[in-house]
């Protein structure tokens, strides 16, 4: 066996004896984290100045900076939906313009793009920062019940090499494979009542939601949209399923089959117990 | 697997994909987009950290070490501080980006020094080294489950859990005696016996002057004292003492009793770190000690012997009764089921996981027909159709039972009548059915139902014994008892149980253990060679006068021949010594009913302690408390003057 790790590297983490109430970056890793929690935070505030005015961009802006200074993980998500009711309303109040015309000639609009690759990488590298001055992971312990007691912190001197490159890269490939996907809802249609229910949509002008007895076109994009997620579900539920089975060790495979008995035979061994029990009782009334 | 984040952006994902591609579309395409690329950055995150997991369960090795002395070693000294070095592999393709490495520490070594948890990366074929101290106070048993492995991404969306079975024990040996067994007495040059030997005064080939005697033909000649014969003019011939071993038999109590305890405070760990500093000290002088252990039912001998490998052998044994767990069948079943459960959470993650050990509603509910009398029911649910067959084919009996209806309830109200009666009794019936049923969906009994359907399957999986265990789990309440007492046994889990009864008797009494030490005695008398040393580490303060009798009986026995007898008892922690006592100590004015009780115990437990040693003492046996080091000198006095020397202090 080797010699212990290094003290150095041997991160014990323990509850944050006494932090400040306002978070400020000491190490490394916060630093960079933080560095990069600033840098998306600014690319969105600049794209929602530019598009929809400061109002929308400072309202995006101080939730940002109350979950960055007093570690609230819920006020990311509080900016993110903030982002999106000014995407929709930008003027506080929504206009109810609603054109079909903008659905199919947005597909790839760079600054969709920028603003949503901006958001991930925004919420991604928060709550990387959460890991290291909040909370990395939850409290499993069931005895302990006081929520901070023993915060389970994520301690590293420095991020690890070529992680900021690879959640940019990974930000704007989801990026990417959203706007794609969108494209694949809008560009397709169901109407059920044919016999192959799923077609390219017609141009813009002739859209199916005029033809009688066909689907409103919100309702073929959310269809569209479940089938597809159900799909993804299915076959990486199924695949991650072959694999734990795979993986399962003896003990959990004699479980795995007991259980299946064992539903399967529930009253079967019910009456066992239950004629056991009755014997039992006459045993012990019999008994001197 | 989604932690409280995790769901929190899912559902906020959620919410925006949907109402971006539903409605929002029509103002613009960026809501969409953005709620699609939330979900579908969950998504790569989930499946990354999936593959992680599911590529890490079964290729993680643990190798476990533990050192004292700077060396490996497979078992280890009380007293002294061992090092736990263990190595954590992770031998699969996949990096873990964070993980919380944990041993399981065992039990009551809270306040170790060094690590024993890791938190970072995990490098494939990297292993982490981690190492901490822990200091056995007494001998007993050090039992590793494994490793607690908790995985989270780096933006903490996905968690689980893993724990890393490597079950292994290790043996605490009692403490090493160095000053006892070093000690030597002040040896009389020419006087003394060669070391192990004392004299004994009958004539054997020893070296010590005993008696003289007149000439016997056939005395050998070198023993005639030529001097004194020529002064009385008579063969006179010299008689020497006999130079026998000193013998020691130590007879070790580990009936349940003894076992009861918090981790490394038990009375027996207590009694086995006096026994093994009697026999290294004995060893030391090369005297032969012997060990017995009894319980309620049966002894196990070693017989006397001064080698070194007897007395490793005689303190593993030590070490191994007190590493001995009660059986506490009389515990509150549902504690037992909850602690079982508890350590099932710790050690069987897996077997608890909802997609083995599932959960169906259905489980919940109490079927009627399960009972006896629930088909008493089934005739007031069918009532309607018994009804209708009596009407069809008795006709004639069913005419004159209307008639007289009609008779009783003219204009028709007759028929209302019967029809709401026949109607009743299925409306009853369906009632029971359904209250009787639902009853199982009731808290406390679903809380009851769902734990022990749980603890069963474990129990089913770590047995193989099939799916009837499961059931028998839930509805079996003795075979609950016993099975989740072993299972706490084998993980080396302590519970405190009630010690008294509902009538305030102690629990853990073991009457039995007086016959079966009597037993032992004679077994130890009937092969003694002269008066030999006999120390009985036991709980006689427990039993009755009246249950010590055969033990009286023993010690009056070996008293008559010669032999010595020291009775050892243990002192429970916490409880006022007689000698602090001084007589009943006067309550405060207002006493609670905690004082009142621990007062009642104590001056019960100093009363039967009394009678006991008066009893015992005059049946010609020393008693005393086990009390620091006391009973240990008191033996090596005793031995001493067995060996012809004076007292040692």
């Amino acid at each position: 066996m080797t010699a212990p790790t290094p003290p150095g590297k041997q991160l014990i983490a323990k509850a944050v004896p006494k932090r400040s109430m306002i978070f400020y970056p000491r190490t490394t890793a916060e630093w960079s984290y933080s560095y990069m929690v600033a840098a998306s935070a600014g690319v969105v505030f600049l794209a929602r100045f530019l598009t929809d005015g400061p109002i929308a961009a400072v309202f995006f802006t101080i939730p940002a900076l109350v979950g960055f200074f007093f570690r609230r993980p819920s006020m990311p998500m509080i900016a993110v939906i903030f982002v999106t009711y000014f995407l929709f309303a930008p003027g506080l109040v929504p206009t109810f313009d609603s054109n079909t015309l903008r659905i199919r000639l947005g597909h790839f609009d760079p600054m969709n793009m920028i603003l949503a690759s901006a958001v991930l990488i925004y919420l991604f590298a928060q709550y990387r920062l959460f890991a290291l001055n909040e909370r990395a992971m939850p409290n499993d312990n069931p005895h302990v019940t006081k929520a901070d007691t023993d915060p389970h912190l994520r301690k590293i001197d420095g991020i690890p090499k070529g992680e900021r490159i690879r959640l940019f890269f990974i930000a704007c490939g989801c990026v990417v494979v959203a706007e794609i996907a969108w494209l694949a809802i809008t560009e397709y249609y169901v109407e059920p009542a044919l016999s192959n229910p799923i077609r390219l949509a017609r141009p813009p002008g002739l859209e199916n939601s005029m033809i009688p007895g066909s689907l409103p076109a919100p309702a073929s994009r959310l269809l569209l949209l479940s089938l597809g997620i159900a799909t993804f579900v299915f076959v990486t539920k199924m695949a991650f399923w072959y694999w734990r089975l795979r993986r399962l060790n003896p003990q959990e495979g004699t479980a795995t089959i007991a259980d299946m008995g064992w539903s399967e035979n529930r009253r079967e061994y019910l009456r066992n117990e239950s004629r056991r029990a009755r014997v039992q009782s006459k045993m012990n009334r019999d008994a001197p | 697997m989604l932690t409280r984040r995790g769901w929190w952006l899912l559902f906020i994902a959620v919410i925006l994909t949907l109402f971006g591609v539903g409605l929002a579309a029509g103002w613009t395409s960026a809501i969409p987009v953005l709620g699609l690329s939330l979900l579908i950055g969950m998504a790569f995150e989930w499946c990354l950290f999936q593959s992680r997991v599911y590529s890490a369960v079964g290729r993680i090795r643990i190798e476990r070490q533990l050192m004292q002395g700077g060396r490996p070693v497979p078992v280890i000294w009380a007293g002294m501080s061992a090092s736990v070095r263990f190595s954590i592999t992770l031998e699969s393709p996949f990096r873990i980006p964070f993980a919380w490495i944990e041993d399981r520490i065992p039990a009551g070594f809270q306040n170790f020094t060094g690590a024993a948890s890791f938190c970072g990366e995990l490098i494939p074929y990297q292993p982490i080294v981690l190492e901490y101290t822990i200091t056995p106070p007494l001998p007993g048993l050090l039992r590793f489950e494994g490793v607690t492995i908790r995985i989270a991404d780096l933006a903490g969306l996905f968690f689980k859990r893993l724990f890393v079975r490597d079950a292994c024990e290790f043996l605490v040996m009692p403490a090493l005696r160095d000053e006892e067994g070093k000690h030597r007495s002040e040896k009389r040059i020419n006087t003394l016996p060669p070391p192990g030997a004392h004299r004994l005064r009958r004539s054997g080939g020893g070296s010590e002057l005993l008696d003289l005697r007149d000439y016997i033909p056939g005395d050998p000649p070198k023993t005639i004292a030529w001097k004194v014969s020529a002064r009385r003019d008579k063969l006179i011939t010299k008689e020497f003492e006999n130079d026998v071993p000193v013998r020691c038999v130590v007879f070790l109590d580990t009936s349940d009793g003894m076992r009861v305890g918090p981790h490394w405070s038990t009375p027996i760990a207590k009694l086995a770190d006096c026994a093994a500093a009697i026999a290294q000290a004995a060893t030391a002088h090369r005297d032969l000690i012997g060990l017995t252990t009894f319980d309620e039912s049966d002894f196990k001998i070693l017989p006397p012997a001064r080698t070194t490998t007897h007395k490793l052998r005689i303190l593993r044994t030590m070490s191994e009764s007190a590493s001995l767990m009660p059986a506490l069948p009389q515990l509150d079943i549902e504690r037992l089921v909850k602690a079982s459960l508890s350590v099932a959470g710790d050690v069987y993650p897996d077997l608890l996981d909802s997609k083995v050990n599932t959960l169906p509603k259905k489980m919940y509910w109490l079927p009627l027909s399960d009972q006896w009398w629930g088909w008493m029911v089934l005739p007031l649910i069918f009532a309607p159709a018994i009804s209708a067959i009596v009407f069809f084919f008795f006709s004639n009996i069913a005419n004159q039972f209307l008639q007289l209806v009609n008779r009783i309830a003219p204009n028709g109200l007759g028929w209302l009548f019967c029809l709401i009666a026949i109607m009743l009794l299925p409306f009853i019936g369906y009632q029971i059915w359904f209250w009787h049923g639902i009853r199982g969906f009731f808290s406390s009994r679903r809380i009851r139902t769902r734990e022990r359907k749980q603890l069963g399957l474990v129990f089913a999986a770590l047995d193989s014994s099939g799916p009837g265990t499961v059931e028998r789990t839930i509805w079996d309440d003795h075979f609950v008892c016993v099975r989740a007492n072993r299972f706490l046994t084998d993980h080396h889990v302590r519970l405190t149980p009630t010690l008294l009864d509902n009538k305030g008797r102690y629990r853990f009494r073991s009457p039995d253990k007086a016959e079966v030490l009597s037993s032992a005695m004679l077994h130890a008398f009937a092969r003694a060679r002269d008066n030999e040393m006999y120390v009985i580490l036991a709980d006689l303060v427990s039993l009755t006068l009246e249950e010590i009798q055969p033990i009286i009986k023993a010690i009056r026995t070996a008293r008559a021949r010669k032999h010595h007898v020291l009775v050892v008892v243990p002192w429970p922690d916490g409880l006022q010594k007689p000698v602090d006592i001084g007589g009943p100590r006067p309550l405060p004015p207002k006493p609670t009913l905690a004082q009142i009780t621990r007062r009642s115990l104590e001056s019960g437990f100093s009363n039967s302690f009394a009678d006991m040693r008066r009893a015992l003492a005059a049946a010609g046996a020393t008693v005393v408390r086990i009390d620091k080091d006391e009973p240990v000198k008191m033996v090596l006095d005793k031995m001493d003057r067995l060996r012809g020397v004076r007292v040692r202090r």
